[in-house]
């Protein structure tokens, strides 16, 4: 599934550039080659390859113990890898780590924090430990307070606060030192309703001036912040693409449901839709309101066209018409759900 | 050198709002006023800093310098904190020496609180200047210094091994009770020529020089290479847990 089948869409500079017709520009701010990590002779990710521009919102999207961690907890430097490579802004995450760390901003995925130290005084010292000039260091701890809405608790101490606020401490200190990219492991995790929304909202405000990689196992958490979702599954890349598109895709493959309210004759529907080409089978469960409930699965996507011209050939009213649309859920079954051969 | 202020700030901070440390800096002074101090003088004995001296070198070097120590890398990991710091733009040695200079720092504060004794005995030993050796006083703060580096060096080291605290604290105490005894100990119950090894090796028999009141360029080697290479070995120990 890798590099899925994109249908073809507007020129693409990647294509352009691929045939030769632009020059290489690198584009990209992360990029991943190879990447492979064993812990003992246990694979956690096995040739990983994919590349971030500056300024994407990539979702990092996989079943817990699929390998996002390993990868981010790679791309920040923190683990080195088995094999293959992985650079920040043209710096290689092994050979220049340092330069490369420079420019991140991490959020682990426990939000591990100095739970002794008061607010304003931890996102100093991490200032201090980022080499944020001193003139500087002031105003950047202000705008994370400012940014994460911690204003009023600038001087609480870390370890009296909700768990909701110390996931804003962890989010500031990531941003503290005004990285290109941030790197937000599972941002929501363990986060009640409200605050998870608030923390959405706060990532898609960093989004608009940062490269933001986040991971989740939460599919609607990734719909709802991210331009482009990479599906990882027993620690290999699975999918890479944007939500919707995927979702197409998958459906393409799968073929859809169409659901209908039909009025006519019970039989006679299930006869003339049935003997359509590309449906596969024709339920007419129950007399709903104006006419019959149908539900035609198909093996072609999108059959509505074809449905509708049917109906009214047949001379049946055609009263409500809908393709079941597949949520990422469904991608995200479908492709990290190992199918029997 | 910035990155080595701030963890060590950072972690001296955290020394002085725990417990522990708390207990540690009460400990010390207790037992080094009483054992030290005050019983040897209520039971007619003339006033001397060795009493101070040997509650130091008996039970702070040994057993309140894994206490010290014990957090440094223990909880970091625990709590995940060290991800924090190996993930910022700070080379693996600054994080080892960082760590090492709060350890040390809490250490010289509660060396220094003994000071108070040299003190007192300088006040009120008449014709103190004939009767006090200052030299030898010197050499031997001179020693625990060293000897305390050390030490604290060998805590740090311990407590990166696991991210369990207590567990920290037995291997940071067990080997220092062996290095500090192996000449003693271990070159006693050992034939030729392992004793002369473990004799020439012992922590204590190299501190010897300086409680005689000599600061010999050999021994300060000595408890500075222990230093450098327990904090070496913490640097080695904190890039192979990158790769493992």
């Amino acid at each position: 599934m890798v590099g899925s089948h994109r249908e073809p869409g507007p020129l693409r500079f990647d294509r352009l550039e691929r045939q030769g017709a632009l020059p290489t520009i690198p584009l990209a701010l992360i990029e991943v080659q190879g990447l492979t990590r064993y812990y003992a002779d246990r694979p956690a990710i096995q040739d990983l390859t994919f590349s971030v521009p500056r300024g994407q919102v990539l979702g990092f999207l996989g079943p817990n113990g699929a390998g996002k961690s390993t990868t981010m907890r790679i791309l920040t430097g923190y683990l080195g890898p088995s094999s293959g490579t992985a650079s920040v802004a043209g710096f290689d995450l092994v050979a220049h780590s340092l330069e490369a760390r420079r420019r991140i901003g991490y959020l682990p995925e426990t939000t591990p924090l100095y739970k002794e130290m008061r607010v304003a005084s931890f996102l100093g010292m991490m200032c201090r430990l980022r080499g944020v000039a001193p003139a500087k260091r002031r105003a950047r701890v202000d705008e994370s307070i400012e940014v994460c809405g911690l204003a009023d608790r600038r001087h609480e101490v870390i370890g009296r606060l909700s768990r909701g606020l110390r996931q804003r401490v962890g989010l500031a200190q990531a941003i503290v030192h005004d990285p290109e990219v941030l790197i937000l492991d599972e941002p929501t995790a363990g986060l009640d309703p409200a605050q998870t929304r608030e923390t959405r909202e706060l990532i898609k405000a960093l989004g608009r001036e940062h490269t933001i990689v986040l991971s989740s196992h939460i599919l609607p958490e990734v719909s709802a912040t991210c331009e482009r979702v990479l599906i990882i599954n027993n620690g290999r890349l699975v999918a890479d693409d944007t939500p919707a598109n995927l979702a197409r895709t998958v459906a393409g493959a799968q073929g859809g449901e169409i659901e209908m309210v039909v009025e006519g004759d019970q039989g006679e529907i299930e006869r003339r839709l049935g003997a359509l080409p590309g449906v596969e089978t024709v339920t007419v469960d129950a007399a709903g309101e104006g006419g019959w409930r149908v539900i035609v699965k198909a093996s072609k996507a999108d059959m509505r066209d074809e449905l509708a011209r049917a109906v009214v050939e047949a001379g049946f009213g055609l009263r409500e018409l809908s393709a079941r649309t597949l949520s990422l859920e469904d991608v995200f079954m479908h492709l990290t759900t190992e199918e029997p051969a | 050198m910035i990155h080595v202020a701030t963890i060590a700030r950072r972690d001296l901070m955290a020394l002085f709002v725990s417990p522990a440390g708390w207990v540690v800096a009460a400990l010390f002074v207790l037992l080094s006023s009483a054992f030290g101090f005050v019983i040897p003088v209520l039971g007619g004995q003339a006033a001397t800093m060795d009493g101070v001296f040997a509650v130091i070198t008996s039970f702070l070097l040994p057993v309140l310098i894994p206490v010290i120590t014990m957090r440094s890398f223990a909880e970091e990991r625990s709590e995940g904190t060290l991800e924090l710091l190996l993930t910022s733009p700070v080379r693996d040695w600054e994080v080892a020496a960082g760590k090492w200079l709060a350890a040390f720092g809490f250490y010289v504060l509660l060396l220094a609180a003994t000071l108070a004794y040299v003190v007192l005995l300088a006040v009120y030993i008449p014709r103190h200047l004939e009767v006090l050796d200052l030299g030898l006083i010197a050499a031997t703060y001179m020693g625990l210094l060293l000897a305390g580096g050390a030490a604290t060096a060998i805590g740090v080291l311990a407590s990166g091994l696991t991210q369990n605290q207590i567990v920290s604290f037995f291997l940071a105490l067990t080997i220092l009770l062996l290095i500090w005894y192996a000449g003693t100990v271990l070159g006693f119950f050992t034939a030729p020529p392992a004793n002369a090894v473990f004799q020439y090796a012992g922590g204590s028999n190299r501190f010897q020089s300086f409680s005689l009141g000599q600061v010999t360029l050999k021994d300060s080697v000595y408890f500075l290479s222990l230093a450098i290479g327990a904090l070496f070995l913490t640097t080695r120990l904190l890039d192979a847990r990158r790769w493992r």
